[in-house]
C-alpha cells in the first residue's frame, strides 16, 4: 500500500488533511512546493494525490502533467469557486476537486470514491471484529452481515472515524442527524444501545457522563 | 434611395433639363431665321407679280372684273410655263370677297385670303391647315377695277418639316447622350461615395465588436475628413473599451487572488475548529490545532485591515498639504518596529517641501523599508534618499538585497502577488503591502518605480510635486 501525497503550500491545511485521512488509516507525505512534490514522484509511487492548484513556483495544473504520465490518480483543492478552474482541472485528467473550505467527512467521502473507483487498495476499514465496506455502506461481522439502518451506519462510521477519542453528544448527533435535528431528545443513546446489541460492543462503546461516547480501540 | 442612385439621378435631371432647353431653344431660333428669310424673299416675289399683272392689266386694258380673270388666266399659264412642274399660287379677289380669279393651292381658305387682304399690305399672314405652311402677302393692285386686290401664297412647309426633322434627330442625340452621361454619373456617383461605403462597413465591423478596424484616408476632401474623424473616435472608443477590460481583468484578478487569501485561512480555521468541537482529543493535537486557528485568524485580521486602507486610499480622501519629506522620514523611521534588523541611512535636502498626505507617505516609506529590509541586504543597510528631480522631489529607497527576478516586476503592486510566498507569509505578509504603496503613490498623482537585479539589490523610486509656498 502506498502512501497519499498532499501538495500544499499552507502547513496548516496539509497538516489537517493529514489528520483528517488519518481517520481512515491512509498513510499520507506532505509537500509544500511544487518542485518538493515532483522529487516525491520521483522517488516513490502514490495511491493518491491531492494537489492544490495556486502553488507559489509551479502551477498545480502544471503539474498534472507531470503526474498524469505516473497514473497516479489526482484530487485537486482549490479555493476558486469559478466553473472555468473546475472544468479545467477535470479536463487536465483529475478524478475529483474539492473546493476550500471543506468538511472533514466531504474530504474522506471524496477520497474513498477515488480510492474505490481507480481499484487501486481496499476501502475496507477493519475495526475490532467488524469490517466496514463505505462503498457498499454494508458491515459485517466475522464475515457474517449485520443489518444496520442509515443511522446506526452513520453513527457507527462518526464512531469508527474518531476510535479513540471522546465525541461530544451534540456534535456526535450533528454529524449523523444533521444540523437541524434537536439534540435534546434520546435518540442517540437508543441508537448507542441498539449498536452496541447489534455488534455485542457492550465494552467498546463506553459512555462518558455528560460528555459523550468513546469507541475504544488499541491503536495499532 | 441609396445617396449613389440620388446623385446619378441628379446629374440626369439636370442635363435632361438643360439640354431640352437649349435644343429646343436652338431649333426654335433657326426656324425663326428661315422664316424670315423666307419672308423676305417671298415679299420681293410678291412685288414682283403685283407689278407683273398691274402692267398685264393695263395693257390688256381690262376694265371690269371677267377681264381681269381673262388677265389672271393669261398669266398663270404665263408663269406656269415659267417655271414648269411648279403650280403658280395667287388669286385675285375684291375687298368685299369676290373671288375674280382662283389660282390657289386648295388647302388655302377663302377665309384665309380674307384675314390676308384684312392684314394689309404690310404684314405677312401665316397660314397652315392639312399639314402644310404658307406665307400669304396680299396686295392692292393699281388699275382701272377698283378694289382688286393680288393674294399670293409661298408654300413654307419644308421650313416646318426641317424643323421636326431637326427636333427627331435632336431628341435621339440627347436620348443618346442621357444614356452614356448616365453610365458616367453613375460611376462617378459610385466613385464619389466610396469612401462613405468603406466607412459605412467598417462603422458596421466595428459595431459588430472588430474595434481594431479603420478607415483608409484618401485625399484631402470633406469625407477624408470625416474619415479621419471617424478614425479618431474608433481609437477613443478601443482605448476606452482596453482600458475597461483591463480594469475587468484586474477586479477579475483581484477577486480570484482575494477569495484565495480568505478561503485559505478559513479552510484551516474550519477544520481545526471543527477536530476540536469533535471530541476530546490528545493534549498536542489540542495545542497544535488552537495553534493554527490563532495564527490563521490574525492572518484575516491583518488582511481585513490592508484591505480597509487599501480601499480607504482607494476612494479618495487624501488631505494633501505641502509637508517636509524630512518630517515624513522621521515619521516612517520612527514608526519602524524596535528590533528592525537593518540600519536606515537617510540622506535629506532638509528644504525638500512636498505635496502630500503626511501619514500616508509616511506609511509608504515604512511599508518600502520593511520591504527592504526583508530582502536581507548584505551590508546591513538601507539607503533613503530624496533628490530633487525637475519640478519635485524624487523619494528612493535602496538595498543591495537579493532583488527581484525580472518576470516578477510587473506583477509586484498587483494585490496578494508574492514573490517568494513562504517567505512572505512566515514574516506576516499579506501580499497587500506594495498594492497598497502603489494605491497611495497613485492618489499623490505618482507611480512607483522599481529597478532591481537579482543578487545585486532593489531601488524603489517615487515622484513627488514640490509644493509652493
Amino acid at each position: 500500500m502506498n502512501p497519499i501525497l498532499i501538495v500544499e503550500d499552507e502547513p496548516a491545511i496539509a497538516n489537517l488533511i493529514c489528520l483528517t485521512l488519518g481517520q481512515i488509516d491512509l498513510v499520507c507525505l506532505q509537500a509544500h512546493s511544487g518542485r518538493q512534490a515532483a522529487d516525491l514522484l520521483d522517488s516513490q509511487s502514490f495511491d493518491l494525490v491531492l494537489l492544490d492548484v495556486m502553488l507559489p513556483d509551479v502551477d498545480g495544473f502544471s503539474l498534472m502533467d507531470y503526474i498524469r504520465p505516473t497514473g497516479t490518480p489526482v484530487i485537486f483543492l482549490t479555493a476558486r469557486t469559478e466553473v472555468r478552474d473546475r472544468v479545467r482541472g477535470l479536463q487536465l485528467g483529475a478524478y475529483d476537486y474539492i473546493v476550500k473550505p471543506f468538511a472533514a467527512e466531504e474530504l474522506i467521502a471524496r477520497v474513498e470514491g477515488v480510492l474505490r473507483h481507480t481499484g487501486r487498495r481496499s476501502t475496507l476499514l477493519q475495526v475490532l471484529d467488524i469490517e466496514i465496506d463505505p462503498g457498499a455502506r454494508s458491515v459485517k461481522q466475522k464475515g457474517i452481515p449485520v443489518e444496520l439502518t442509515p443511522h446506526e451506519y452513520d453513527l457507527l462510521l462518526t464512531l469508527v472515524h474518531n476510535r479513540g477519542v471522546v465525541l461530544y453528544r451534540s456534535v456526535l448527533f450533528e454529524r449523523v442527524w444533521g444540523a437541524d435535528a434537536d439534540p435534546s431528545n434520546r435518540t442517540l443513546d437508543t441508537h448507542i444501545s441498539r449498536l452496541r446489541r447489534k455488534l455485542g460492543w457492550d465494552k467498546a462503546i463506553r459512555t462518558v457522563p455528560r460528555i459523550g461516547y468513546i469507541l475504544e480501540v488499541d491503536k495499532p | 434611395m441609396k445617396l449613389t442612385s440620388k446623385l446619378a439621378l441628379g446629374i440626369l435631371v439636370l442635363l435632361c433639363f438643360t439640354l431640352s432647353l437649349g435644343g429646343g431653344w436652338t431649333i426654335q431660333q433657326n426656324l425663326h431665321h428661315a422664316l424670315r428669310r423666307a419672308e423676305s424673299e417671298s415679299t420681293a416675289l410678291h412685288l414682283q407679280q403685283r407689278s407683273a399683272l398691274e402692267q398685264a392689266l393695263r395693257q390688256n386694258q381690262a376694265e371690269d372684273v371677267l377681264g381681269a380673270a381673262a388677265v389672271g388666266d393669261a398669266y398663270s399659264r404665263q408663269l406656269q410655263s415659267a417655271i414648269a412642274a411648279q403650280s403658280p399660287s395667287f388669286s385675285l379677289l375684291t375687298a368685299d370677297g369676290t373671288v375674280v380669279y382662283p389660282c390657289m393651292d386648295n388647302t388655302i381658305s377663302l377665309a384665309d385670303q380674307l384675314a390676308a387682304i384684312q392684314a394689309g399690305t404690310d404684314s405677312i399672314y401665316h397660314q397652315s391647315g392639312g399639314g402644310e405652311y404658307h406665307l400669304l402677302l396680299a396686295s392692292p393692285l393699281q388699275c382701272q377695277i377698283q378694289g382688286l386686290w393680288v393674294v399670293t401664297a409661298w408654300d413654307v412647309t419644308a421650313l416646318y418639316s426641317e424643323q421636326n426633322r431637326q427636333l427627331v434627330q435632336y431628341f435621339w442625340l440627347e436620348c443618346l447622350a442621357l444614356a452614356l452621361t448616365g453610365l458616367a454619373a453613375a460611376g462617378f456617383a459610385r466613385l464619389v461615395t466610396r469612401p462613405l461605403r468603406e466607412l459605412e462597413r467598417t462603422a458596421g465591423q466595428i459595431a459588430a465588436g472588430a474595434f481594431h478596424r479603420r478607415v483608409q484616408v484618401r485625399g484631402q476632401d470633406e469625407i477624408a475628413e470625416l474619415a479621419g474623424s471617424f478614425n479618431a473616435m474608433a481609437d477613443a472608443i478601443q482605448q476606452q473599451i482596453t482600458a475597461l477590460e483591463q480594469q475587468a481583468q484586474r477586479q477579475n484578478r483581484f477577486v480570484a487572488a482575494f477569495t484565495h487569501e480568505l478561503k485559505t485561512p478559513m479552510t484551516s480555521i474550519l477544520g481545526y475548529s471543527d477536530l476540536l468541537r469533535l471530541g476530546e482529543q490528545s493534549p498536542l493535537c489540542r495545542q497544535q490545532a488552537a495553534d493554527f486557528i490563532y495564527h490563521e485568524a490574525r492572518r484575516l485580521e491583518l488582511l481585513s485591515h490592508r484591505l480597509l486602507r487599501l480601499l480607504q486610499v482607494q476612494q479618495g480622501g487624501l488631505q494633501l498639504e505641502a509637508v517636509p519629506v524630512a518630517g515624513i522620514f522621521r515619521d516612517a523611521c520612527r514608526s519602524l518596529p524596535a528590533d528592525f534588523p537593518v540600519q536606515v541611512e537617510t540622506h535629506c535636502d532638509p528644504a525638500a517641501l512636498i505635496r502630500a498626505d503626511r501619514p500616508l507617505l509616511a506609511d509608504l516609506v515604512r511599508n518600502l523599508l520593511l520591504n527592504a529590509a526583508a530582502a536581507g541586504p548584505r551590508d546591513g543597510v538601507v539607503r533613503l534618499c530624496c533628490s530633487r528631480q525637475h519640478q519635485g522631489w524624487c523619494i528612493s529607497v535602496s538595498d543591495k538585497g537579493r532583488g527581484i527576478p525580472a518576470d516578477a516586476l510587473d506583477k509586484i503592486t498587483e494585490p496578494f502577488y508574492m514573490v517568494d510566498k513562504s517567505r512572505s507569509r512566515q514574516r506576516g505578509g499579506s501580499g497587500l503591502g506594495l498594492s497598497l504603496c502603489d494605491e497611495i503613490a497613485r492618489a499623490h498623482g505618482s507611480r512607483l518605480e522599481f529597478e532591481s537585479q537579482v543578487g545585486i539589490g532593489t531601488t524603489v523610486r517615487l515622484f513627488v510635486r514640490e509644493a509652493k509656498e
